[in-house]
């Protein structure tokens, strides 16, 4: 009787050692909650120790870089052009305690993540022409955006770490004025050449009877 | 021997009374190897083994036969490091070499302010497995919207005549460039291997203003090159002409020359003749005139000294008509 009384110890005794273990991967961070009162933040993979279940819980989140992709939203540049700005976020929880307390989950972060980068890329893209926002000034605008984007997640634990603007496309309309333009531009060279070729080919034939005559 | 009986089903099994006591051990024994040779993999040539020992990035194991302590003490993933991946943009292979078009990754627009239809291929691989393993979320959509965003910045940098003509090679290497700093930037562990413009041309609403350009470029080399044919042929043919001129102006001039000379030469010896015996010479030579000339004149003999006697006349023409 006795024999299995201690078995028992033993047995409870290890199931409890075992609770008491648990991994954080390369790609996780956990944050460790005592009746929910957050004590602890893991960030570094490996074995680690807390009470079980009632007494404490660890929540985990990712540590990875995460992508959110924009749907395609219409914004208006500076010189009133509508574009079809299509973009993709980039972003990191760097700080789980915040983020926990904060935004809880990544749908929810997403949701945020989305209002933040959208207002400042309307903002942002508002004050450029549409020319700049084509050409040379993409990566200074798409770099601005991600400052100001990450100084305002810095409150929920996220670090934007690139917004990207995948696509900026024209309007169905404004799309078949410039393949208009091209077609009227083209048209311009095919008659360009044209008369040059006659040109060239009536001197030749002027030199010619010239030479000729001569 | 002592044997205890067990009943299974409808038969009764003696087992041996030794089997039971020593029976847990070689059970706990099979299964604790068994447990332990779950650890025994393999590593493909293309690939490597890259093991997490409680969670924690420990060691990458090379290609052949490896051993990882088993779960949940040690797992291994075994990412194809030297595989080169592929990504198309703008158009998917179908297989049997067909493709379909996407136009709305393939439309972009290009520096000055025009649409151009292109078309790319990506093709990258495993840098950094760990970092590949454990810092990013799929790599191969990460892979995939760097690659558009990185071309788009790229043409919209130039413009429509360098995108699809002189500056393709400029805009693949200025893509690769880019992609890997945006890669670099998320810590991706990708490589770049390539970045290849697969077809750069202009949409197809404007195609046929394009080909137009360039069948007006051949048009103006053909209406050149007529003028050329034209000029080709007469020219040589009027020098042809010339030089025949020339050649007959001094075939004539010879000949001209050399009758000169002769009549010269004929008159120098007829006044050598004629300063010996001037009377008979001026009678010959006026003899011989009129030998050379009457025979085309029509003549009339009119005897000399008479009063204008019509019946005199000696016509010596003859009649005409009556020949």
């Amino acid at each position: 009787m006795k024999k299995n009384i201690f078995l028992a110890t033993i047995i409870l005794g290890l199931l409890f050692a075992f609770s008491t273990v648990f991994l954080v991967d390369e790609t996780e961070q956990v944050v460790i909650l005592q009746f929910g009162k957050p004590i602890r933040t893991i960030t570094e993979p490996g074995l680690n120790f807390k009470l079980p279940a009632p007494f404490q819980t660890a929540s985990v989140f990712d540590n990875r870089l995460l992508e959110y992709d924009v749907p395609p939203e219409e914004i208006l540049s500076q010189d009133k052009k509508s574009l079809i700005v299509d973009n993709y976020v980039r972003f990191r929880i760097v700080n789980p305690l915040l983020f926990l307390q904060t935004v809880q989950s990544v749908p929810i972060a997403v949701t945020r993540l989305d209002d933040i980068v959208y207002s400042k890329l309307r903002q942002e893209l508002g004050t450029h022409e549409m020319a700049e926002i084509i050409t040379e000034n993409r990566d200074v605008i798409m770099e601005k955006v991600t400052r100001e984007s990450n100084e305002a997640t810095g409150p929920y634990g996220i670090e934007v770490v690139d917004v990207r603007i995948k696509r900026v496309d024209l309007p169905q309309e404004n799309e078949k004025s410039i393949y208009a333009r091209m077609e009227a531009e083209r048209m311009r060279q095919a008659n360009k050449f044209r008369s040059e070729g006659e040109e060239e080919a009536q001197k030749i034939r002027a030199t010619t009877d010239r030479d000729k005559v001569v | 021997m002592a044997y205890r009986r067990i009943i299974v089903g409808d038969s009764e099994i003696k087992v041996p009374e030794k089997l039971l006591t020593l029976g847990l051990i070689p059970i706990v024994l099979i299964v604790f190897f068994g447990w332990l040779s779950t650890g025994i993999y393999k590593v493909g040539p293309d690939e490597v083994g890259v093991v997490r020992t409680f969670g924690e990035f420990t060691r990458v194991d090379q290609p052949g036969l490896n051993y990882h302590f088993p779960y949940p003490i040690e797992s291994v993933d075994t990412p194809k490091v030297t595989e080169v991946k592929r990504i198309e943009i703008g158009f998917r292979s179908l297989g049997n070499g067909q493709y379909r078009a996407i136009n709305q990754e393939s439309l972009m627009l290009t520096g000055d302010e025009n649409i151009v239809d292109a078309e790319m291929i990506v093709q990258y691989k495993i840098k950094s497995p760990e970092a590949y393993l454990f810092d990013i979320v799929k790599p191969r959509l990460t892979v995939r919207e760097a690659a558009e965003a990185s071309l788009r910045t790229v043409v919209g940098r130039h413009n429509i005549d360098e995108s699809l003509t002189s500056g393709k090679l400029k805009i693949q290497e200025e893509t690769k460039a880019l992609l890997q700093e945006i890669l670099d930037k998320y810590g991706a562990g990708i490589q770049v291997v390539a970045v290849q413009l697969q077809d750069v041309s202009p949409p197809e609403q404007v195609l046929g203003a394009f080909k137009d350009v360039a069948s007006a470029k051949e048009d103006k080399n053909r209406m050149i090159n007529q003028a050329e044919g034209y000029r080709n042929d007469l020219i040589p043919k009027a020098r042809g002409e010339a030089e025949a001129r020339i050649r007959n102006a001094e075939g004539f001039k010879q000949a001209r020359t050399k009758r000169a000379e002769g009549d010269v030469a004929k008159f120098k010896s007829m006044l050598k003749e004629y300063r010996k015996a001037k009377n008979i010479t001026k009678k010959r030579l006026y003899l011989e005139t009129m030998e050379e000339i009457l025979p085309g004149v029509e003549k009339v003999i009119v005897p000399d000294g008479d009063n204008g006697n019509v019946l005199n006349l000696l016509n010596l023409n003859p009649t005409k008509g009556k020949k």
